[in-house]
């Protein structure tokens, strides 16, 4: 049974996003001041100009922050409005009110910003070598590397380039703010974590939190760019509500918003790889220069999920990685789905390919050889279980037929002048859990109304992932109601406090495991209630589909029945349930633990097709073998597959994220920064899923499904440099994501990229 | 709007006189004044399709039809007269609120977040509207100007198919077929009251006849206007080209005595393509509409605005230089069309974004010569080099033309964009070509020929690197795309054997 109330909604252009809501009487329109510069000391703010354009103007600085200037949380260096130094060019210097959004925006062009140039540096290495960085670097190591080179029958060394990655959520970010009474402040705010937003809130305007609500309704995507970054937004409009007494809503455009906000950390990266004449990997060195941009925002639990995946699916028993978050004054990079991993997958897939270039070996034998094994332990020292790696490659092989696809390749390629073809295989192995230990837990409030229906309030944030049908689902099965008695209620703190954002993949995890306990609170109450009506005891009484059971007998008791007996026999109908993943526990001077709950595994092998006249190419088929664990909605878990990939394709090919030496943005627009439309997108997407499994640590053995998929994009990278080098053997390999038109042109014509 | 106005625009079920200004941004009017927030804005610039409404309009041959617009790009006025539906106005007459295509979209699971939704399911009803018949592919290119950032398009693809299957028997009259729409609840009754309605009314633009002020701006479709300008002050009155009713030369496609053909500067770009007397000038052109642009926005910008914007790299500027197009260029409320001076196009580019356009003057047209005997046709080929394929701007274009006569190349034009301030020909290349044999038993020749001919274009542009490509880059590029237009155009030669041995 399917629970499409809320897409229901989306299809009619119901759906409520910020900025369609009506605004409550009054309401001020706000706008923010951006810096048109990279780096500079603030020495005056003038504001006559922009006052003067309206009486309705108003203009607020940094030092009118009534509360602490500062909504960094993991390092105290991002205030909300910078009174001393901007950081990159497009940061939010003074917030403009104003009746209405033109003049809003017409008097933020006129705040003069009166300041002094300071250096700029945009090159993560340069900052490294500048020693410049956000917090000090992290290494992890395992085995001997330097010792183990020497036994290597392959030792070879590369450089890799991965670029940042814009979110385009169709939702800019936005938030409404109003002050009611007794100074209570009251916000609407396109985020990933209100409990985030409303600590930044409180903190800024020097409130306590219990005096300010954050509410989260839908969001028109997030993808990670509303988790920590949304507080932004949300405490300018807050902080315009408060000092103004009026509402305010601020919402970006879609230019402001690609200055403004934060995306996905551009890495510079060294390899080392060491294997032996039959390809086992021996070991493997890698250190990674994360472009963290201007604050340290989500940068370290980011380059944690890159060293915590750098060895991708494979088994390596000696490894040395490094970590370095440098700063640079670009945007403050954030998170964005795959969280610092998909850039240590791109690392160590393309050590892969080089030494398969270097020993004539097929990387897909050497992928196989080396994939984690039942048993293995990472070189971070956990005990891998229920690992599927080999389950899901060789499906895939098979699936693919993928030696006679590769004769089939070569066939093609020699028969062929102007079209020549590609294909590569891409292994995952994903860790579930936030890398920041204590993030790992949910609540869930859960109320049963007197006619039955069902009403659930999570900190899972709804923004299109489609967390509220699992969660629906995992409320239904639990107490044997039907899906349309069950509604999911958007998040509020009112009603779940202290929640963590929806991300790393966790949402549906951590939030259906909080209602299912609330759940099982309510239903072990009900049971008694239920036993003593039907003369039974509570353990033989069942709830299914509405009714209840005995023996596994179904009796004239009802659901609804029983709730208006339970109501008058004054038993509680609510519960509030928490969950926090158990047996996780990390040592970060060793360097050692178990830092994820579990993996989730799968493949995908890309099939792309170059055009030798243009340089340009087309993505023919992806073939995908996942690991989904017990589904909670397949099509659910298959628009995430599907979306993902799309989003991993755009990241490894397309999506081409500039910045001048200068730091200027100079693609913000979507004129100049391209992401994969319909027909980008590979012809075929054939997705297979593997048997059910095992896994405690999820409701009903489901899998986390958001992250994992997008590290499949990376196959499309290779697919595509394979079917160049059968169009110029002797183009010059490089790993520079994106692997854009310009640069197959480049390798064709054996140019420099 | 203001006084000009008389009508009014039909908004869903109802006739609105519209209070904001007519330069405003349609999207403007449908959220703010109408109140209508299922319409979206994601972007601005009409890169998303967020905005997407449907417009129905009445042809100067007496058909109706209804087409996918970009709200956010489109100029208020323009709407004057015209039927607007919104993602609301579909499910006016529906028993369960849902059209079928909303169905589809459930059925399929193809709404996550569901920002982009609306503008995906006007753009799928427009494309069922279209008297064509049905396949993936159709629909494909329906939705090249939406973009959605949570589904990868799997599903939406597999919605499409579905209503591929359901819609197969639609009638492909345009009236039988929006009748048929009707009936099956893709479409709202008030298409019929606008079917019906209409055709007594009188085609009565908003600003005919006022004489606009000097300095007034002149729109003709504004998909590049309101990119530069997203916030038109509330007082912004702009001359819409298309509006001047009196005018019909600048809204249509003429045949000139067989001559040539005369193609409206406010003709829309999918008008031109699909244009029957465009493609008797030009054999093939219309392989090429779905490099320019997306289908929304082709629906609303036009010939002229795509000239005069004078971007460096328009694709259909390139083409009209590629092709030796004349423009007229006059003063629109002038009925004296006989002192419309005329122009080479390629003459007309005076420096970047500088134009030979005087104050008030307008291009009313756009010539392209009818002079195709059978005997010695005229072959054109096109090519664009962009990141992605579909609706982005080139990094280079470049478009030739040429005829055979004789065993010889003549009248041989290349032009080439993306490689200088302004669109440029390719004279020193063209003039290698020109009276060359065209031996057409002798690929190796021609192949060498082609090679000489890339070499040479490739050694006459002087391109700059930004966003879009290094200068390296678009100074090969434009070798291989004139490369490529020689294996276009020779392919059943075996030219391309030859090439890539």
């Amino acid at each position: 049974m399917k629970n499409i109330a809320e897409s229901a909604l989306n299809v009619r252009g119901q759906t409520q996003y910020i900025d369609d809501l009506p605004e409550p009487a009054g309401c001020l329109q706000a706008a923010v001041r951006l810096s048109d510069s990279a780096h500079g000391r603030i020495i005056a703010i003038k504001t006559d100009k922009a006052l003067a354009l309206d009486p309705s103007v108003q203009v607020i600085t940094g030092k009118d922050v009534p509360g602490v200037n500062q909504i960094g949380f993991n390092k105290p260096d991002e205030p909300l409005l910078p009174e001393h130094e901007w950081e990159y060019w497009g940061q939010p210097v003074a917030l403009v009110l104003a009746k209405n959004r033109e003049t809003a925006r017409a008097a933020a062009k006129l705040v003069e910003i009166e300041g002094e140039e300071l250096p700029v540096v945009t090159d993560p290495r340069e900052a490294a070598r500048n020693s410049d960085f956000i917090l000090p670097s992290r290494t992890i190591q395992c085995g001997d590397t330097e010792e183990a080179f020497k036994h290597c029958a392959y030792v070879i060394e590369g450089r890799v380039e991965s670029g940042g990655q814009e979110h385009v959520y169709l939702e800019t970010q936005g938030a409404m703010a109003e002050v009611r009474e007794g100074g209570k402040v009251f916000v609407i705010s396109s985020t990933q974590g209100p409990s985030g937003v409303q600590r930044a809130i409180a903190q800024s305007l020097g409130l306590p939190m219990n005096m300010v609500e954050v509410e989260a309704r839908r969001l028109g995507g997030a993808f990670g760019g509303k988790e920590d970054q949304a507080a932004t937004w949300a405490s300018l409009a807050a902080l315009g509500a408060w000092i103004s007494k009026k509402p305010v809503k601020l919402y970006l455009n879609r230019h402001e918003d690609m200055r403004a906000t934060g995306k996905r950390h551009p890495y510079s990266s060294d390899f080392k790889i060491g294997a032996a004449q039959d390809g086992t990997i021996l070991a493997f060195e890698a250190d990674y220069y994360q472009n963290s941009g201007s604050t340290c925002d989500l940068s370290p639990a980011i380059l944690a999920r890159t060293v915590l995946h750098a060895t991708g699916a494979y088994k390596i028993p000696n490894v040395r990685v490094t970590g370095y978050m440098c700063k640079t004054n670009l945007p403050s990079f954030t998170a964005f789905r795959g969280f610092g991993a998909p850039q240590a997958f791109f690392v160590i897939e393309s050590a892969i390919d080089a030494l398969s270039q270097a020993s004539g070996i097929p990387v897909v034998e050497i992928q196989k050889k080396n994939l984690y094994r039942e048993g293995d332990s990472t070189y971070f020292g956990m005990e891998m279980e229920r690992v599927r790696a080999h389950e899901a490659f060789d499906r895939l092989l098979e699936k693919t037929q993928w030696h006679s696809l590769q004769a089939e390749i070569s066939d093609f390629n020699h028969k062929s002048r102007t079209v020549k073809k590609g294909a590569a295989i891409i292994p995952v192995c994903f860790g579930i859990s936030f890398t920041k230990l204590p993030m790992n837990q949910a609540g869930a409030l859960v109320h049963v109304y007197v006619d039955g229906s069902v009403l659930v309030s999570t900190g899972a944030i709804e923004m299109g992932q489609q967390v509220s049908r699992k969660i629906a689902t995992v409320v239904s099965e639990t107490l044997g109601v039907p899906l349309e008695n069950i509604r999911v209620e958007r998040t509020t703190t009112l009603t779940v406090a202290n929640t963590v954002p929806t991300a790393a993949s966790t949402g549906s995890d951590l939030n259906g495991m909080a209602a299912r306990i609330a759940c099982l609170e309510i239903k072990k109450r009900l049971a008694g209630k239920a036993g003593e009506l039907l003369g039974a005891s509570p353990e033989v009484v069942r709830f299914e589909n509405g009714m209840i059971f005995k023996n596994d007998e179904k009796t004239e008791l009802s659901w609804k029945d029983l709730i208006v007996k339970a109501n008058e026999a004054r038993i509680d109908l609510s519960a509030h349930g928490f969950y926090a993943t158990p047996d996780l526990f990390y040592d970060m001077k060793a360097e050692r633990g178990k830092p994820f709950a579990y993996h989730v595994y799968g493949a995908a092998a890309v099939v792309a097709t170059v055009d030798t006249m243009r340089g340009t190419y087309d993505l023919e088929s992806v073939s995908i073998v996942h690991d989904i664990g017990h589904s909670l909605d397949i099509s659910v878990d298959r628009g995430q597959i599907e979306g993902a990939l799309a989003q991993g394709l755009g990241w490894s090919l397309l999506e081409d994220l500039r910045f001048g030496t200068d730091g200027k943005p100079m693609s913000d627009t979507l004129s100049t920064y391209k992401v994969p439309d319909i027909s980008f997108m590979p012809r075929t997407m054939d997705i297979e899923f593997l048997p059910e499994i095992e896994n405690p640590a999820t409701p009903f053995n489901s899998k986390a499904v958001g992250e994992p998929p997008l590290q499949y994009g990376i196959a499309g990278y290779f697919a595509i440099l394979n079917a160049l080098r059968a169009a110029n053997p002797a183009g010059k390999t490089f790993y520079s994501i994106p692997l854009t038109p310009e640069k197959a042109a480049g390798f064709l014509d054996g140019a420099e990229v | 709007m203001n006084a000009k106005t008389n009508q009014g625009i039909m908004v869903n079920g109802q006739w609105r006189v519209p209070a904001l200004s007519f330069g405003s941004p349609l999207l403007d009017f449908i959220r703010k004044e109408v109140g209508l927030t299922g319409t979206k804005e994601g972007c601005r610039e009409g890169d998303c399709g967020a905005c997407a409404v449907l417009m129905g309009e009445k042809l100067s041959d007496g058909t109706i039809r209804y087409r996918a617009i970009p709200s956010c790009i489109s100029a208020l006025g323009d709407f004057e007269g015209k039927h607007l539906i919104t993602i609301e106005g579909l499910t006016a007459d529906s028993k369960e609120g849902l059209t079928p295509v909303m169905r589809a979209f459930l059925d399929e699971n193809a709404s996550q977040c569901g920002f982009c939704t609306p503008g995906f399911i006007i753009a799928l009803t427009a494309w069922l509207a279209e008297p064509r018949t049905l396949d993936i592919a159709g629909a494909i290119t329906a939705v090249d100007g939406n973009l959605c950032r949570c589904t990868g398009y799997g599903s939406i693809r597999r919605a499409a198919e579905k209503l591929c299957r359901d819609f197969a028997d639609l009638p492909l009259d345009p009236k039988k077929r929006l009748a048929a729409l009707v009936e099956r609840e893709v479409l709202p009754k008030s298409v019929l009251a606008f079917l019906d309605g209409v055709g007594s009314m009188q085609n009565s633009p908003a600003t005919a006849g006022i004489k606009p002020a000097e300095s007034a701006v002149l729109i003709a479709g504004g998909t590049d206007y309101y990119v530069r300008n997203p916030y038109p002050t509330q007082q912004f009155s702009p001359v819409l080209l298309r509006t001047l009713g009196h005018l019909s030369e600048i809204r249509e496609i003429q045949d000139q005595f067989g001559h040539h053909v005369s193609i409206g500067s406010a003709v829309t770009i999918h008008d031109f393509f699909t244009s029957k007397l465009v493609q008797q000038a030009v054999p093939g052109i219309e392989t090429y509409e779905t490099q320019f642009a997306s289908t929304l926005i082709r629906n609303i910008a036009t010939i002229g605005g795509n000239i005069a914007n004078a971007s460096p790299v328009g694709d259909v500027t390139a083409m009209l230089m590629g092709l030796g197009a004349l423009l007229c260029i006059g003063v629109p409320e002038d009925s004296s069309k006989q002192e419309a001076r005329v122009v080479p196009i390629e003459k007309f580019f005076l420096g970047y974004k500088k134009i030979d356009l005087q104050p008030q003057e307008a291009i009313l047209a756009v010539r392209l010569s009818l002079d195709n005997a059978p005997a010695h046709p005229l072959l054109f080929s096109f090519e664009k080099i962009a990141k992605r394929k579909k609706l982005d701007i080139a990094a280079v274009n470049t478009a030739i033309s040429f005829k055979i006569e004789n065993g010889h190349f003549t009248s041989v034009r290349i032009s080439a964009g993306g490689v200088a301030p302004t669109p440029i020909l390719l004279e020193k290349t063209a003039q290698l070509l020109e009276g060359k044999l065209c031996n057409r038993c002798d690929a190796k020749g021609l192949a060498e020929l082609a090679q000489q001919v890339s070499a040479a274009a490739e050694s006459e542009v002087k391109p700059i690197s930004d966003v879009r490509g290094s200068a390296d880059y678009r100074k090969r590029m434009t070798g291989r795309l004139v490369l490529a237009h020689f294996a276009r155009l020779f392919a059943k030669d075996g030219i391309t054997e030859e090439l890539f041995p």
